[in-house]
């Protein structure tokens, strides 16, 4: 009778294992949709007790994840969300340039009607066409660096929101690790790996988990943004100079730069156009028009007016290099009044336009970028620049997309959640549930007959 | 591999993502022409295209100049022929006047003659440009070439234009060649003493100024084809410039633009693919269903 009631345990054990499993079943399909969702599996344990009588033991969920796979993961998500965010930036930058008519067009055109001047080198209407083409490239020169810099400043703004986003996820980070640290919940490590594919997604890094199941977050260059339950704080402060926003980790009283630092994520590409392809552009554009200013005002200045006197200037002079796009502007003398265009040699006529032709001449002479290029293709140089920069980056994205694609579909082979599969395993489960319930009913009639025939 | 239903699901919105996105750049090639339409499309045909554009805008201006100078050449050749055409008429005045069987009161009216003669050849040498410049005064351009004594008031310099990105052509004469010089003489001014001799019945002085006016044709014959080789000059520039013209538009258009067949077949394909996909996601969506 002892046996037939042992029987009953291994009844009753043998249900409850059943119902574990059709608990992580139906947990499975109902998280089936579930971003960063790990599949869980029971694992039956058969037991054997003396002298022969079995059962089944139930141990905790196993859960389906691999750190290896999260980790390639989050990497190839970072090294995304930077290429895209650099595609976005620089696809604006370039769309913003070129929405205008261009600096080379501009200079063409300059270049067309002084070339028109020289053949009525005293005509006024032709003077003013000279006039009106110089203030269209001042235009287009104004208008690319200002696309430029507008592009900066929106970088800057996103960097500042995503900085503070990025902290709270570290902060966020560092308490699911205390969670996972108090009860290895696998809801709490999903939880966790999705924190760290968002963070790796703002500022790239390492999000490694070590031997004591705690997970680290290290930044491009060293700075530890999470270690355990402790997380450093990342700030945005204005760089006096640049006037941008510089990144800096906080922990403690402790200050740390890490703005040259942070390569990945949408953080990292925004830094990089920011101070990199922008930065270049504006550097560039400043060159350029300083070349403009001080080419032309070179010739300008040694030839004649319409009424002969020399030393007429047809840019405000550019003092400097930096900030000469923004600082160009048409001589006021000459705005005023097109007559003081010098298109004669000096000590000649009115009617001589020597001058002019060393002003046409600059279409082809390389007086830009260290004498080096012509005026045009500086200009075009900046514009194919930025194109090379979209059109790299686009490529970048596709390659990120698909190492990203190729490592979900693992992650997902590994982790997701087959519905086919689940209601198969609810089916099986149900249906050992019922043959153990059934078994507990005759080991009861049993039971019950024996106490009967006593 | 296990394949999970989400997997299926990403799987073909991934497709169906990407040929829409193919389907979108093709249909905005083939509507707009362009296979280039901005720096990223290639950079480096774009650059190349863009360099294109920049030379023909120039070479355009560059025309437009030639042409000016073409109209300015043509006017000077003008004003030259008038003014042969009056120191031919005033030659034979001359050899009338200096004959012996005239008399005095016929010289007294080709020397009338001669002056008339003498305001027109004054009109045709002080000619104005279009723009109100004058023609024949060098680079002095604002003052008359000859005064009403025939002096000459303007300069020896000439003009050019640019002819190409690196040359040029002339595209005036300065009056100074109609002026006294080696093997020349002043020509207005000796219609102005033929009048004097004419109005005078001075048969010397008459006889003295056919020899001159026989110089002013060899000098006007020499000055003319000077006019002629300048003209020639800038239409030949003309005909490069408009060349260079035809070769930069069909480079920019290599360049840039799509090949209508092929992108429109391009297209056709792309929109199957995106069909293909759109069925295929009907399908798994589908299969999917709970009741399935």
């Amino acid at each position: 009778m002892s046996n037939l009631l042992s029987l009953l345990d291994v009844g009753a054990a043998g249900i409850a294992a059943q119902n574990a499993g059709v608990a992580v079943a139906t947990n499975n399909v109902a998280n089936a949709n579930t971003q960063g969702y790990s599949r869980e599996t029971v694992d039956f344990e058969s037991l054997v007790g003396p002298p022969a009588l079995s059962g089944v033991l139930t141990s905790d969920p196993t859960r389906y994840a691999s750190e290896l796979l999260n980790g390639q993961a989050r990497t190839a998500n970072g090294s995304l969300s930077m290429s895209t965010s650099s595609a976005s930036a620089l696809s604006g930058l370039e769309d913003s340039m070129t929405a205008g008519s261009t600096i080379d067009t501009q200079l063409a055109a300059l270049f067309a009607s002084i070339s028109q001047a020289n053949a009525s080198p005293t005509d006024s209407t032709q003077r003013q066409a000279v006039v009106s083409s110089l203030q269209n490239v001042v235009t287009s020169v104004h208008d690319e660096a200002s696309a430029v810099s507008q592009a900066q400043q929106q970088a800057n703004g996103r960097i500042d929101d995503n900085v503070t986003q990025a902290s709270q996820l570290a902060s966020q980070l560092a308490a699911a690790n205390a969670q996972v640290a108090q009860n290895d919940d696998p809801t709490a490590l999903d939880q966790r790996d999705q924190i760290a594919q968002q963070l790796t997604a703002l500022v790239g890094g390492q999000a490694r988990v070590d031997s004591d199941g705690q997970m680290r977050f290290v930044l491009d260059g060293g700075a530890v943004l999470v270690d355990g339950s402790h997380a450093a704080s990342l700030q945005t402060t204005p760089n006096t100079t640049t006037g941008f926003s510089d990144v800096e980790v906080v922990d403690g009283n402790t200050t740390r730069d890490v703005t040259q630092q942070i390569g990945g994520g949408s953080i990292g590409a925004d830094l990089a156009f920011r101070d990199g392809t922008a930065a270049t552009a504006a550097s560039q554009l400043d060159q350029l028009a300083y070349d403009i200013g001080t080419s032309f005002n070179n010739v300008s200045t040694q030839n004649a007016a319409l009424d002969g006197t020399t030393g007429h200037a047809m840019f405000t002079a550019p003092t400097q290099v930096a900030g000469a796009a923004a600082a160009l502007e048409v001589d006021p003398s000459l705005a005023a009044d097109s007559s003081n265009l010098a298109l004669a040699a000096a000590g000649a006529s009115s009617g001589d336009n020597t001058g002019g032709l060393a002003l046409f001449a600059l279409s082809s002479q390389t007086v830009a970028s260290g004498g080096t290029k012509t005026l045009t293709d500086a200009s075009l140089d900046i514009l194919g620049n930025v194109g090379s920069a979209v059109s790299q980056a686009n490529d970048d994205v596709t390659r990120d997309q698909t190492l990203t694609s190729n490592l979900s579909s693992l992650q997902d082979s590994l982790s997701g959640v087959d519905t086919n599969e689940e209601l198969a395993n609810l089916s099986k489960f149900q249906n050992t549930s019922e043959a153990m319930t059934k078994f507990v009913s005759t080991v009861n009639d049993m039971l019950t007959n024996l106490i009967q025939s006593l | 591999m296990r394949v999970t239903n989400m997997y299926m699901v990403t799987l073909a919105q991934q497709a169906n993502e990407k040929n829409q996105s193919t389907v979108a750049q093709l249909s905005q090639e083939v509507s707009s022409g362009l296979a280039v339409s901005k720096p990223s499309d290639n950079p480096t045909a774009w650059i190349e295209a863009q360099r294109a554009k920049v030379e023909q805008t120039i070479n355009d201006g560059t025309g437009q100049a030639l042409q000016g100078g073409l109209e300015k050449i043509n006017a000077t050749d003008g004003a030259l022929s008038t003014l042969s055409q009056l120191v031919s008429q005033a030659q034979s005045l001359a050899v009338e006047g200096a004959s012996a069987s005239i008399t005095s009161d016929a010289r007294a009216d080709a020397a009338q003659q001669v002056t008339g003669l003498l305001q027109s050849a004054l009109a045709a040498v002080n000619t104005k440009d279009v723009d109100g410049t004058y023609l024949l005064s060098g680079t002095a351009v604002n003052t008359a070439p000859f005064d009403a004594t025939g002096t000459y008031q303007g300069n020896s310099a000439t003009t050019s234009v640019a002819s190409s990105a690196n040359g040029t052509s002339q595209d005036s004469l300065a009056g100074s060649a109609l002026d006294a010089g080696t093997n020349s003489v002043n020509i207005i001014q000796t219609l102005g003493d033929l009048a004097t001799a004419l109005s005078g019945n001075d048969v010397t002085g008459i006889q003295a100024q056919l020899a001159n006016l026989s110089t002013a044709v060899s000098q006007l014959a020499t000055t003319r084809a000077q006019v002629g080789g300048m003209m020639s000059a800038l239409q030949s520039a003309q005909t490069a410039q408009q060349s260079l013209s035809t070769t930069l538009t069909t480079s920019i258009s290599g360049l840039v633009d799509a090949d209508a067949v092929q992108s429109a077949s391009n297209l056709a394909q792309a929109s199957t693919a995106l069909q293909v996909s759109q069925a295929v996601t009907s399908k798994v969506l589908a299969l999917l269903q709970p009741s399935s």
